[in-house]
């Protein structure tokens, strides 16, 4: 089974900048680390933070997370509850079936871990359109 | 890019392909194992009901026991007696996962559980189901998600294999057909 991504984070840091994965920096560059983990090297060597993140597609659909910003378009975004830290990954999965189909899945996701939970942002690889929100217990 | 291939391994290994099955038999291709016995065969059966692994010579892992091996090991037989199932190597497993990535990747959080093929969180109907990762020292009744066998972690790769043995009991008489291997991973 071979899979493309249709999914990608977006991502702001405490310095201002805004990457994503799949463009300039932060695009997949075969047999080198991915995006995701070159910006991990990235933050540590330039003493950074993220102060948002979120899931793009290239047809145009975006997904954000409570982000630290400083400048709230309400203020209900304002008063909520900020994140401690944030994560990306994708989960893939594979059947094998008895009915003979096998079955894959995958999911691009962006966590923002509060004190006492995390939340994560599911979007499907295969259907972007339909997002889906989990709150798990740290 | 993200490829993921399950082999069974034998002589040579067989690509199970996405319509393809993995059958559990007796000794041979289509034979029927008795209720409450373990396979002495595993096979890769096309959706028209061919043997894709003849010729192969695929592997069996086969359950003996989950703690009456050294120090308390679950046992298999492999097809040349009964050892304990950590003395088995990665080259004699039967079923091996592959994922491979453009770029390096970490694997972690993966799983992996029979279900009834409808609803994870439900056992396969009617099936004993075991797996073992390579070097495991027991076995797991990995049937429904709760009871999913944990998979170790692998660190930064393009390619990451994934080594199991698999073991599979008729709980009753007929063809099982809702019984679904599933894998679950995360990557990033």
């Amino acid at each position: 089974m071979d899979l493309q991504h249709n999914v990608f984070w977006k991502i702001s840091l405490s310095n201002g900048e805004s990457f994503y994965e799949g463009k300039g920096k932060f695009k997949e560059i075969p047999n080198s680390d991915s995006p995701w983990q070159r910006l991990q090297q990235y933050l540590t060597s330039n003493k950074l933070d993220i102060t948002s993140l979120g899931l793009y597609t290239n047809q145009g659909q975006t997904f954000n997370l409570p982000s630290l910003g400083k400048n709230p378009k309400f203020r209900a975004f304002d008063m909520a509850s900020k994140p401690e830290s944030y994560r990306f990954f994708r989960v893939l999965s594979q059947d094998i079936s008895s009915g003979n189909v096998l079955s894959s899945d995958c999911f691009a996701v962006v966590e923002a871990v509060f004190a006492d939970y995390k939340l994560q942002l599911w979007v499907d690889n295969e259907n972007i359109k339909s997002c889906w929100v989990l709150a798990v217990n740290k | 890019m993200a490829t993921y291939t399950w082999y069974l391994q034998g002589t040579s290994p067989t690509t199970i392909e996405a319509t393809d099955i993995i059958q559990f038999a007796a000794a041979t291709f289509d034979s029927k194992i008795t209720v409450s016995e373990y396979n002495d065969s595993t096979h890769v059966e096309s959706s028209i009901g061919a043997n894709d692994s003849d010729g192969n010579s695929p592997y069996n892992s086969k359950f003996i026991s989950n703690d009456g091996g050294t120090a308390g090991d679950g046992q298999v037989d492999i097809g040349a007696g009964t050892v304990d199932i950590d003395t088995v190597s990665e080259a004699n497993c039967p079923l091996k996962i592959n994922f491979s990535h453009a770029s390096a990747v970490s694997v972690t959080d993966h799983i992996i559980y029979a279900y009834d093929g409808t609803t994870t969180t439900a056992v396969p109907t009617g099936v004993t189901f075991y797996i073992a990762e390579q070097g495991n020292a027991n076995w797991t009744n990995a049937e429904g998600s709760a009871a999913a066998l944990a998979v170790g972690d692998s660190g930064s790769a393009t390619s990451h294999d994934f080594f199991f043995l698999i073991s599979a009991s008729p709980e009753s008489v007929g063809e099982k057909t809702d019984f679904t291997l599933r894998s679950e991973l995360t990557y990033s």
